[in-house]
């Protein structure tokens, strides 16, 4: 053959692989950006408003605030110049670019269990994205917890290395709804109890976290504790869309990973999501004696009230609360209203009102409820801004107490006080008085 | 007497106009003091105020007065806090709490039209403002989005930004009307409100309460509550429970301070550089008349002896019927919804302008009061207010008061109230520009009615007008010092630092509700005050 | 915009050990103060069933029913014989509905027209007692807003469906 169709054919084979190449390169990052998401990467790397990936978002723990690290393309602040295996040693082993231990505030005790492929598609992916030229704060915390060797021994106790293998006596969809639960959603890093290290729990695994200012509930299958009276339809709706009438309506960091992160996975992995969380080993709890979603009815208590004198109506502070507060939406009854995205849920026969400890319904009062969802915003206003810690306590204790758990009625102001400073978040007004200006 | 109190700026009434202007001073690095005559307001005991209350219709129920701070009352009988004292009655309702009237009202914020501030110029009535449209508007976009209006159209009133939250969407029974009317030349659309369309500002949309007046459950609505609570967490110190009843000017006229009673009736004294009077249009005019002197034997603020006159609100008539065909008024937000295309033209120059509104207020109970006076009970009375519920049409046209001179409030030389400060007696008579845009609306309204089929229709009577509550004129704004009480910038002619804004100093009313301008107008004012500091 | 920890890994709350407990002082509502509730009574048939007539219901609301018997238990002596001769005056003029209603009681003894007025006002409106101050002794449950709450709630509450108002209502609105 001529010199120069030899160069052609060449070029064409070349070209053909780089063709090959891009299209390989678009799947793989496209697979990374779902990955990316089913992982929601952005919740801890993301600063809140932002720019994407960009870090800037502290985590708080017990031991002070760890700052999610920039993982934008940028070769100076984020990874644009890390190698593969560093990516991964990151990710996986929780060992950072220059050989330091890293917090396992980053997950990796669950992303482990990631397959490297997965991983490097989601490298794909980020450098994919814009790079961002700013630094993350570094994670200064006081001694010892800045001895980031300390992490060797913590990994000692609660690192368990290595990629989930597949069981093959178990279906595609199982093993598909485990690789999400426990590696890419990693799940169990709110959902599994801690040990004296802070290390997830596994022979509890999914028995429910407390998060400070929220409990991650029970999902095992136990009937009582966790989820074994939900459908499989149920679970996935709820997944995708935080809300099943009569039963929950997802808030705090729950609500967050479904806005980020659930809602944009396929139905089949939210199938797959909920086949595996049915079939885990089911954690019972003594404290929850029926299950979260069985509990409560309507309540006549605020139209006893109508009319009452003075001196009723103060006797029963949290009744009033609720009826100046809540009522309008939640009904008068307690019951709701509405039906479909944005109904109000219902007080009773609600995971939240339902659970024995009603540090749930404290926060969403303190907080309101603001779910970013592709069909519209929910939204229920925060009412740190309104309500005293002592009114905050009466209203939760008059919910649960009519509409869910009584022996969850045992809020008190000084644990309100706790939670709202925790949170940062607002008081009432004080206005000065005209004979104490 | 307590006289340790005092700020760069100190604010009379912690009202939505007085608030936003403490909030914008505040940010910009101001000391601001606020000093309220009422009680703190809050919105959980308001909302259940009104259950629990007999009056449904008395949208003061829900804002029980202090005893330092009476308020006007018409039910279930009239405690004549205006004494009236004209041919013409002027029943101005209001509230004195940290929010002020707001906290009931429903939320409509109309732009003037360019037109509405040249009516002498054009039409050789009213008064002209001493500024122009051009040099409002900025302000006017300020105030709708610390607000939060949502619109559509801009309604002939030109905007140099967009509405911040996208129209409410018409009521079903509006869009029927809109539908019907339309052909006959009677534009029914989507009013500008302070209404949440979207959560935003941390406040959910609206949905449906129809409970507006008097009170929003869930501040959808914005109200002066939402701008107090502004003021007071950006740093304005607000104190409740101050009656101010003087202002206290030296020598060469500089405002020095002003005082107030407090709930034992001890007096306090308040100093400041630079003093802000935003207490409603009837109350600000009072505290001027009350603050006499040698020097200034008509109060403060009076050289060109304007201070309470010029009294203008919107007349309102009205008519009720029954559609031809189901409605369903009352679902939704009480005022979404309005003909605006009647608020211009030569005409003006023989009689009022119009604008009318459909009224969205839920009318079951109204219905109900009727049928039961009426001696019905049971299947009976079921059965007509079913069909009454579902027909029911009410329309209520503002028309434009002139600003005249004889229309007034006054301090009374004999009547005080339980704090010892003198009550006020008004005068007011309708003039005959008012009765032909009466005339005019009855034409209008017999077109409605008749296009929509209309069955026992009722009409308001001629002379026979509602208060709207859009209280302006007492303190006009004007370029002349010797017939205007504050300038361009909403300074006071005789006093360098004191400024004055809200309704009152509006020289003309227009026929859209004014909380919206008194807002743009006070917020116009806080640049003017804090480039005096 | 609330901003929310995503990541908190505590292990049990981080109360604080201040002791605040707050309490709630009311705020002066000494004008619209509402007299004391009426004691509870239950009521009698012959309540119930001039109920019946009078709200055109076949079972009419029994909180608002106790609520309603029990005030008038208080204010009308001798309370079940006057609902006796109300309910025979009614029985026996059945057609009598609107003015001819009016005129019917204008020449019945006046604790059988105020007996009426109370009954019908209760009922539809949740407010009794005379001027000024009368008792609104129910609101979310009174006659008048059931009867149309297939289109309406009452007013302050919502019916968690944004927009709704742009749709007429699914049903019509009359029991």
């Amino acid at each position: 053959m001529k010199p120069v169709l030899i160069q052609a054919a060449i070029a064409v084979v070349l070209m053909q692989c780089a063709v090959a190449q891009a299209a390989d390169n678009a799947a793989q990052i496209k697979r990374g950006e779902y990955l990316a998401r089913a992982g929601d990467c952005t919740a801890c790397h993301t600063a809140t408003n932002g720019p994407l990936f960009g870090g800037g978002f502290a985590v708080s723990t017990p031991f002070g605030q760890i700052w999610g690290s920039n993982i934008s393309s940028d070769k100076q602040y984020g990874i644009g110049s890390w190698s593969d295996d560093q990516f991964v040693a990151a990710v996986r082993d929780g060992i950072g670019k220059n050989g330091e231990q890293l917090y396992p505030a980053m997950p990796y005790d669950s992303f482990t269990k990631m397959k490297r492929d997965d991983v490097l598609a989601i490298k794909a992916y980020l450098m994919s994205m814009p790079p961002v030229h700013q630094a993350s704060p570094q994670t200064d915390l006081p001694f010892p917890f800045n001895q980031r060797w300390g992490m060797r021994f913590w990994k000692w106790f609660n690192f368990d290395k290595g990629e989930l293998q597949n069981d093959t006596q178990q279906s595609a969809q199982w093993n598909n709804g485990r690789y999400l639960v426990e590696a890419l959603a990693h799940c169990g890093t709110c959902h599994t109890p801690r040990n004296l290290t802070m290390g997830m729990d596994n022979d509890k695994a999914l028995a429910g976290g407390d998060l400070g200012g929220w409990m991650a509930y029970n999902i095992t299958p136990d009937k009582q504790a966790g989820i074994g009276d939900w459908s499989q339809q149920q679970l996935v709706t709820y997944l995708k869309t935080g809300f099943v009438a009569n039963k929950a309506s997802a808030s705090g960091p729950m609500a967050e990973a479904i806005e980020h992160s659930l809602q944009y996975l396929p139905e089949s992995d939210l199938q797959d999501i909920a086949t595996y969380l049915r079939s885990v080993k089911p954690q019972p709890d003594a404290q929850q004696t029926r299950a979260r979603d069985s509990w409560g009815q309507p309540s006549t208590a605020l139209i006893a009230l109508r009319g009452a004198d003075e001196a009723t109506r103060h006797a029963q502070p949290g009744a009033v609360l609720f009826a100046g507060n809540c009522a309008s939406c939640h009904g008068a009854e307690g019951a709701g209203s509405g039906s479909g995205f944005h109904a109000y849920p219902s007080l009773f026969h609600h995971t939240s009102t339902g659970a024995a400890d009603a540090l749930n319904v404290v926060s969403v009062v303190l907080n309101g409820v603001h779910r970013h969802m592709r069909e519209g915003e929910v939204f229920m206003p925060p009412f740190a801004p309104e309500l005293s810690d002592q009114q905050v306590a009466d209203v939760s204790n008059f919910v649960t107490q009519q509409f869910g758990n009584p022996a969850a009625a045992k809020v008190d102001a000084k644990q309100v006080k706790g939670l709202r400073e925790d949170a940062k978040l607002a008081s009432p007004p004080i206005y000065g008085q005209g004979d104490k200006p | 007497m307590s006289d340790s109190l005092s700020a760069d700026v100190v604010v009379i009434g912690a009202g939505i106009a007085g608030s936003l202007a403490a909030l914008k001073m505040a940010k910009a690095g101001a000391s601001v003091l606020m000093l309220e005559s009422g009680p703190e307001i809050k919105r959980d005991q308001a909302v259940e105020y009104f259950r629990n209350s007999p009056f449904k219709g008395d949208f003061t129920e829900p804002y029980p007065p202090q005893p330092w701070a009476p308020q006007p009352k018409f039910i279930p009988s009239d405690n004549n806090y205006l004494i009236q004292k004209g041919p013409d009655p002027y029943r101005a309702q209001y509230l004195r709490g940290t929010g002020g009237t707001t906290w009931h009202w429903a939320g409509q914020a109309f732009r003037l039209l360019p037109n509405d501030m040249r009516i002498q110029s054009l039409y050789g009535i009213g008064r002209d403002w001493p500024i122009s449209y051009d040099e409002l508007e900025p302000y006017y976009c300020d105030a709708e989005y610390q607000m939060g209006v949502s619109g559509d159209s801009d309604l002939a009133s030109p905007r140099s930004r967009p509405y911040p939250l996208p129209g409410i969407p018409l009521p079903y029974g509006f869009d029927r009307l809109k539908q019907r009317l339309g052909p006959l030349g009677y534009e029914v659309g989507i009013g500008p409100q302070a209404r949440n369309s979207i959560a935003y500002d941390g406040r959910p949309a609206c949905c449906g309460n129809n409970n507006c007046m008097p009170v929003c459950p869930i501040d959808a609505q914005y109200h002066g509550g939402i701008a107090a609570r502004k003021a007071l967490d950006a740093g304005v110190k607000i104190v409740t429970n101050a009656v101010v009843f003087r202002i206290e000017a030296d020598d060469k006229g500089t405002i020095q301070a002003v005082h107030y009673l407090d709930q034992n009736k001890a007096r306090h004294r308040v100093t400041g550089k630079q003093f802000v009077l935003t207490a409603n249009g009837i109350e600000s005019p009072k505290i001027l008349l009350l603050s006499t002197s040698d020097r200034y034997p008509d109060g403060i603020a009076n050289s060109s002896g304007m201070v309470g006159r010029n009294l203008m609100d919107h007349p309102g008539s009205s008519v009720e019927f029954y559609a031809d065909e189901p409605v369903w008024f009352g679902r939704g937000p009480m005022r979404p919804g309005s003909i605006n295309n009647m608020r211009d033209g030569d005409f003006r120059g023989e009689r009022s302008a119009l604008r009318i509104d459909l009224a969205n207020t839920s009318p079951v109970r109204y219905l109900t009061e009727r049928l039961v006076r009426q001696g019905y009970y049971g299947k009976a009375l079921n059965h007509k207010l079913a069909f009454q519920a579902e027909r029911f049409v009410q329309l209520k046209c503002l028309l434009e008061m002139l600003p005249e001179p004889q229309n007034r409030v006054t301090l009374s030389k004999t009547e005080k109230d339980a704090w010892g400060i003198p009550r006020l007696e008004v005068y007011y008579r309708f003039p005959e520009y008012v009765h032909r845009g009466y005339d005019q609306s009855m034409i209008d309204f017999q077109r409605m009615v008749k296009e929509m089929g209309g069955t026992e229709a009722v009409y308001s009577k001629r002379g026979v007008y509602d208060n709207n509550q859009h209280i302006t004129g007492t303190m006009i704004m004007g370029s002349n010092p010797q017939d205007s009480v504050v300038d361009g910038h909403c300074r006071s002619h005789d006093h360098p630092n004191l400024f004055i804004a809200g309704t009152g100093i509006m020289p003309s009313a227009s026929t859209v509700n004014s909380t919206l301008t008194g807002t743009a107008l006070a917020l116009r004012m806080a640049d003017s005050v804090l480039a005096s500091l | 915009m609330m901003t929310l920890s995503r990541r908190r890994l505590l292990t049990g709350t981080a109360g604080l050990l201040v002791a605040g407990v707050l309490t709630q002082a009311l705020s002066g509502s000494l004008a619209f103060a509402s007299p004391p509730l009426a004691a509870a009574v239950a009521p009698s048939a012959s309540f119930t069933a001039i109920s019946v007539r009078l709200t055109g219901l076949d079972q009419p609301d029994a909180l608002l029913a106790q609520r309603l018997y029990s005030w008038l238990h208080a204010h009308f002596p001798q309370l079940d014989s006057l609902l006796d001769t109300l309910s025979a005056l009614l029985q026996q003029q059945p057609a009598a509905n609107g003015s001819s209603l009016l005129t019917l009681l204008s020449t019945q003894p006046k604790a059988l027209d105020d007996l009426y007025q109370a009954l019908v006002s209760g009922w539809y409106l949740g407010v009794v007692g005379p001027l000024p101050r009368p008792q609104c002794i129910a609101f979310e449950n009174i006659v008048s807003y059931q009867l149309v709450r297939d289109s309406l709630l009452p007013p302050s509450y919502a019916p968690g469906q944004p927009n709704f108002w742009t749709q007429p209502p699914a049903r019509r609105a009359h029991v």
